[in-house]
């Protein structure tokens, strides 16, 4: 197998990914954090939470990765995890690892990748803010709507 | 009767008071409008719009791709079954 995804209410671990993600035939080695932020349009976020609908996840981050190897041919291993319950701030919530032979095709493919989940995972995040107010997140990208 | 079940995630829950899934009979032919039907009379007509116009909907974890005008949708796959477990799948915030 060359693509590896998760959804987890663990602590994610870069190495983890990077090294799934080590090839003898690559070049480059593409890593991507997104980390969660402390505050949202000025207002402090003093909790934040994933929650997921773990199967159709992770069939979407699976059909993510096999569609990204078809497009990227120059990838040899993709890793694509997703964190769930509660984050603390400036923590990871995501993590995308890709090997390709040449760079360029690597972060490209790391690009592409982000985007898919951004569109299509199944994943809600709420943030919980100092005043009190809680409010669910909606990605501008997000599409629910199609699959196909 | 056609009991289904139906799950909500993310902020579809803001809508239901917290419910995340419950159980729902409904009387024959059953479809996906006279289920949405149903949870507009049980929560309100704004959650069943937000439904049809916004959110992804899976029937036994498969998406159901069909048109969607006002607050029905048409199109062949939106009966239902006892049995059935639906899923109503919100605007996504992953990453």
């Amino acid at each position: 197998m060359s693509i590896f995804v998760d959804i987890t209410d663990k602590p994610l671990d870069s190495a983890e990914v990077l090294n799934y993600v080590r090839h003898p035939q690559a070049g480059a080695i593409v890593y991507f954090g997104g980390t969660t932020r402390n505050t949202f349009e000025g207002k402090e976020v003093v909790s934040l939470a994933y929650e997921a609908h773990p199967r159709l996840a992770i069939k979407t981050l699976e059909s993510i990765a096999h569609e990204a190897k078809a497009k990227f041919q120059s990838v040899h291993k993709i890793a694509i995890v997703h964190r769930t319950g509660v984050v603390p701030v400036a923590t990871e919530s995501v993590m995308i690892a890709v090997s390709s032979t040449h760079r360029k095709e690597g972060w490209l493919c790391g690009e592409w990748v982000l985007e898919k989940v951004k569109e299509r995972a199944e994943i809600w995040k709420i943030e919980k803010y100092a005043d009190g107010d809680s409010v669910y997140k909606e990605n501008d990208v997000s599409n629910v709507l199609s699959r196909t | 009767m056609v009991a289904v079940a139906i799950e909500y995630f993310g902020p579809a829950k803001t809508y239901t008071n917290g419910v995340a899934h419950e159980r729902v009979e409904l009387t024959e032919p059953a479809t996906l409008n006279t289920l949405i039907q149903h949870v507009g009379r049980s929560y309100s007509s704004e959650f069943a719009q937000y439904i049809v116009s916004s959110c992804g909907v899976v029937v036994n974890e498969d998406y159901v791709e069909t048109e969607r005008i006002g607050i029905e949708f048409f199109g062949k796959n939106i009966a239902l079954q006892s049995g059935d477990v639906v899923g109503i799948i919100p605007p996504v915030s992953s990453g």
